[in-house]
């Protein structure tokens, strides 16, 4: 029997799903492309070259989403962290653009001022001095926080300080021939050939620069589950030197085949290029779990009375009943603690083809009193999300463990509102007083029921023999190392039942 | 490899440089409104006229009704002032002069010219030739009346029809002029457009014939009223030429009204060129008794060989050739007024400005309304006092033609449009806007901003893809970057690019939710949710026991 094939997502579901995961990218776009219009025109920002502004872009990207571009450690092993360590060396990053703008711009009045246009002291001087101030200052900086990230492992191997030598050298020439090269006009297929390649050496400087070589010593030692030698990932490290290069050489190409003229007036064509590159090789962290709270909660004004002392008629709605409100409660003192993981479509530990140097652990397991909760990736898409729960119920039986007789207890998921994209159908009414309800609003679990989902709001109404509780699901901030999300309390079964 | 590449790269020659096709509309702000915005620095120009043409014409007077020079106005920012920026194609090495740009105020079938400020001219006159002693005097005289009158009211000679040319030179009173309301008497006051010079102009005659008799005899030059009056024409002469360097005025006093670029990143702006002496050739013979006159301007002939005694263009052609009235040509209304350029080091003369003040756009808006009683929008404009303000913000209403250097010789001037790549096709297009049907020609609204979905009323003016471009103002030193976003709107830019966004992006949240509204809720109820204890003190909502007496099932 094949499984049922997942819907097809549409485009604006991918696109909601791109724009969630990076809204902090999309948000940035928006503000250098506002930005932009208040830069004066002969402000350094503003250079027709587009190099400074190029940078400027690709700083604020590392600086919120850098990250190296190789594999990794091994993936059993852990990491040194410091937040101090962290911050500074990601502050030393930050300026690798600003170091290559520097070096670029003294390569290109070099150049001009030997081939006899009046470049003076000046314009070649106060770059490369920048650039060897800064970048003393950068190197110093990763120098110094050199144990950040560091594992225990530090096998025999390539050389650390031979690689980075050579990365350097080949950084720093690169640059300099690109700025050197940028003199030579910008007509046809060569104009903005040196700005694009110097965009890819500076993606892949920042790349490269919080990396280590130990990890590519840990795991060519380690080599692969299967015994073979393990070949380092080259594809990352291409792409991100040829990836934004091409991209912009192209895209800016085109823009002046179409427009006739290239120059700042653009520059938010190369915010949301370099944004949109730096989505692809640096992606968002996927948390691994959401400390999520059951708040309990209290119907406002319940306590109404019974305005008659006989039973009325089925035709007519019952008056004084006590009824909860998803929009209409007050929360009480009691909250109960929930970790949820998160499911990926891939697992990326498992993906690593690398051998394990011990046993794995046992993962981390869920033991919700209603059953195996997580958050499942979207159907459609497949991506990560962190704003649904799904519980898979084990066979009903939870139900009638509650409290002993299904016939007698009632589980009942309340959401106030169906959420945008949701089908808003309403569910079968019982009575005729009862309103039109959406049926996604209200999911009843009994001994037939195999899930459930809970979403930010969410009403848990556990009632026994007409005395209920009602629990508030909220969502709250993910987590993305397991051993914080350990820190959490499980849920128990006794924060679900009446004492 | 990167050795090699190296070797290449220091012998190969540096290039450098976009390629500019046409003529394109890089910056229109309001010059008093910019300078405004910093009100450092300030140029301390005023008008100082050549001594040899005070001698030769008497004092200056101003233009009627102003009370200042309008170059003055300009630099004081006491007068809105439109000013146009305009970028000129790549290895397009001609100035621009009036001949070449055509700018006016357009709607329908009403247009109505403006003349924006020129450069002023130093001419050096030679007059030659066989011709009788009396009609080189006549031409003298001409020449004499004219320059004076640049001198005395600061602005550029273009002649026109015979009644104005009276009305100019004091031979008619002001008066009604049909149905456009008052005439406040052309060329020295404000209703005809008259291009404003940016400078004191000067002339003289290289060659002057001896005195004459009586040439002792003290001449009135207007110098009793400080208006015009007719002794400041007909007591005019042309002085001996002297000589003159160009440039400041003794005090360090610019002798033009200086004009600052605002710094290009990576070049430096180019100082304003002097103004140069040009030679004025006029030639006049005599063949079989009719006198022919013939012009040059440096060599350059600006008027072929022709009769001296012409019909007078605004005649009618009626009955034969000899009957027709005839005038003495109009040697000057020949002579081309360049119009003022700006640029780097590199280019000097990449950008022209364009300057009109607020009267020209008041006085022709008027003139347009009288003849479009019923049009709405005129009628707004003519209750703004501020026209350049109305009309940047009507920017469809301004027309601007430069002459395209593939058009050099054409008879029409090609049109301006830096996002429409090239327009070169000027046949009249159907449109019924405004007042009437007519004839109608692409506006400034195409680069000035678009007007779909009337962005340009939220402040997107001028459009992103010119909101970097250098402006130019008439001040020493160099425009601050304050009054560059002030000129491009940037903050205005900003804003609204910053707001469309977020408040698009709420509204799409909003109507993704809006269902919500009429959407019935789901309730749950229950016999008795457990909370406070009946007998618990305090505030605790704490967990509870059993449901209360008398209140099961």
């Amino acid at each position: 029997m094949s499984a049922a094939k997942p819907p097809k997502a549409s485009l604006i579901a991918r696109v909601q799903v791109v724009v969630a995961e990076n809204w902090d990218m999309v948000l940035v776009g928006i503000a250098l492309s506002c930005a932009q219009t208040v830069v004066p025109g002969d402000h350094a920002l503003a250079d027709p070259m587009l190099m400074p502004w190029l940078m400027l872009c690709l700083s604020i990207s590392t600086l919120l989403r850098g990250r190296a571009v190789g594999d990794g450690p091994h993936p059993m092993l852990t990491e040194r962290r410091g937040f101090m360590t962290g911050a500074l060396r990601r502050l030393a990053v930050t300026a690798i653009p600003g170091v290559i703008l520097a070096l670029f711009l003294a390569a290109r009045s070099f150049r001009s001022s030997l081939v006899g246009m009046d470049a003076g002291f000046g314009a070649v001087g106060l770059p490369a001095a920048l650039a060897v101030l800064v970048g003393g200052a950068v190197v110093g900086l990763l120098v110094a926080t050199r144990n950040h990230g560091r594992t225990a492992w530090d096998p025999p191997g390539i050389s650390t300080a031979l690689f980075t030598a050579a990365l350097t050298v080949f950084g720093l020439s690169g640059t300099l021939l690109m700025g050197a090269a940028s003199t030579l006009g910008d007509d046809g297929l060569f104009a903005f050939l040196p700005q694009s390649i110097t965009l890819g050496i500076a993606f892949l400087t920042v790349g490269l620069a919080l990396g280590r070589v130990q990890h590519l010593r840990q795991r060519l030692a380690a080599r692969r589950r299967d015994g073979g030698p393990y070949r380092p990932a080259m594809f990352r490290v291409a792409l991100a030197l040829a990836g934004p290069s091409l991209g912009l050489w192209v895209l800016l190409q085109i823009y002046a085949r179409l427009t006739g003229s290239v120059g700042f007036e653009q520059a938010w064509v190369l915010v949301f290029h370099v944004l949109s590159w730096s989505v692809v090789l640096w992606p968002a962290r996927r948390p691994v779990a959401v400390h999520c709270l059951l708040h309990e909660v209290v119907p406002i004004g319940g306590a109404d009375e019974p305005t008659s002392t006989t039973a009325a008629s089925f035709e007519e709605a019952p008056e004084g009943a006590l009824r909860i409100n998803p929009i209409d409660l007050r929360r009480t003192r009691n909250i109960h603690a929930w970790t949820v993981p998160v499911r990926a479509s891939r697992i990326e530990e498992l993906d690593d083809p690398i051998r394990p140097l011990w046993s794995r652990p046992a993962p981390f397991s869920q033991s919700h009193a209603l059953g195996d909760a997580a958050f499942e990736p979207e159907p459609s898409t497949l991506a990560v999300q962190t704003g649904r729960i799904t519980v898979h119920l084990r066979g009903g039986a939870d139900v009638a463990s509650l409290s002993g007789g299904a016939a007698v207890r009632r589980v009942v998921i309340l959401q106030a509102f169906p959420e945008p994209g949701q089908p808003r159908k309403a569910r079968p009414r019982t009575y005729r007083w009862e309103p039109a309800v959406p049926a996604v609003c209200v999911q009843n679990v009994d001994a037939a029921t195999q899930q459930v989902t809970l979403i930010n709001g969410s009403i848990l109404v556990l009632s026994t023999e007409g005395i209920a509780r009602a629990y508030e699901l909220e969502i709250g901030a993910p987590v993305y190392d397991w051993e914080e999300a350990m820190l959490q309390r499980p849920p128990q079964l006794e924060d679900y039942v009446a004492t | 490899m990167h050795l090699a590449a190296m070797i290449f790269l220091l012998t190969s020659p540096v290039r450098a440089g976009t390629a500019r096709d046409d003529w394109a509309l890089v910056a229109a702000y309001d010059l008093a409104a910019v300078m405004a915005a910093d009100p450092q620095p300030r140029t301390d120009f005023t008008w100082q006229p050549r001594a040899e043409m005070e001698e030769a014409c008497g004092p200056v007077k101003m233009p009627q009704g102003m009370g200042i020079m309008e170059a003055e106005a300009f630099s004081s920012g006491l007068s809105p002032t439109l000013a146009l920026l305009l970028e000129r194609p790549e290895g397009h090495e001609a100035l621009l002069s009036l001949d070449n740009v055509q700018i006016a105020l357009m709607r329908g079938a009403i247009r109505e010219p403006l003349q924006p400020a020129v450069l002023p001219r130093d001419l050096e006159v030679v007059i030659t030739g066989s011709a009788e002693d009396r009609y080189k005097q006549l031409i003298r005289t001409q020449i004499a009346m004219e320059t004076c009158m640049e001198h005395k009211v600061g602005r550029a000679w273009r002649s026109s029809d015979a009644r104005l040319v009276r009305q100019a030179f004091l031979l008619e009173p002001p008066g009604a002029v049909g149905d456009r309301g008052p005439s406040r008497m052309f060329f020295g006051g404000q209703w005809r457009p008259v291009p404003a010079l940016l400078g004191p102009p000067a002339a003289c005659e290289l060659n002057p014939p001896p005195a004459e008799d009586g040439a002792g005899i003290t001449i009135s030059r207007g110098e009793g009223s400080a208006l015009l009056v007719p002794t400041d024409v007909w007591g005019a002469s042309l002085g001996a030429c002297r000589p003159h360097r160009p440039g400041a005025l003794s005090g360090g006093t610019p002798e033009r009204l200086p004009l600052a670029l605002s710094a290009m990143a990576g070049d430096e702006a180019a100082p304003n060129p002097r103004g140069a002496r040009e030679r004025l050739a006029i030639r006049i013979d005599q063949a079989e008794g009719e006198p022919r006159i013939e012009v040059k301007l440096d060599d350059q002939v600006v008027l072929a060989e022709k009769d001296l005694f012409s019909r007078l263009s605004d005649s009618e052609p009626e009955g034969p050739e000899d009957d027709a009235p005839k005038g003495l040509t109009d040697v000057l209304a020949f002579v081309p007024y360049t119009l003022p350029t700006v640029g780097p080091r590199s280019e000097p003369d990449r950008y022209t400005l364009l300057l009109v003040p607020n009267w020209q756009l008041r006085d022709r808006l008027k003139a347009m309304s009288l003849a479009a009683p019923n049009n709405e929008e005129l009628a707004e404009a003519m209750r703004a006092e501020n026209a350049v303000t109305w009309l940047l913000e009507h920017p469809d209403f301004l027309v601007l033609q430069v002459r395209s250097p593939e058009a050099a010789h054409a008879s029409e001037p090609a049109v301006i449009d830096a996002l429409v790549d090239k327009i070169t096709d000027l046949l009249p297009k159907d449109e019924a806007k405004g007042a009437g049907a007519g004839p109608s020609l692409p506006t400034l609204s195409t680069v000035l901003g678009q007007g779909g979905w009337g962005i340009r009323d939220w402040g997107f003016i001028v459009g992103q893809d010119r909101a970097h471009t250098p402006i130019v103002l008439p001040i020493q030193g160099s425009p601050s970057r304050t009054q560059s976003l002030t000129a491009h709107r940037a903050w205005s830019h900003g804003s609204f690019l910053l707001f469309a966004l977020m408040g698009g992006s709420l509204t799409v949240l909003g109507l993704r939710r809006v269902r919500d509204l009429w959407t019935a809720t789901p309730e749950e109820r229950a016999t008795y949710w457990p909370g406070r204890r009946a007998d618990a003190a305090g505030p605790g909502m704490g967990s509870s026991s059993g449901p209360p007496p008398g209140d099961e099932g």
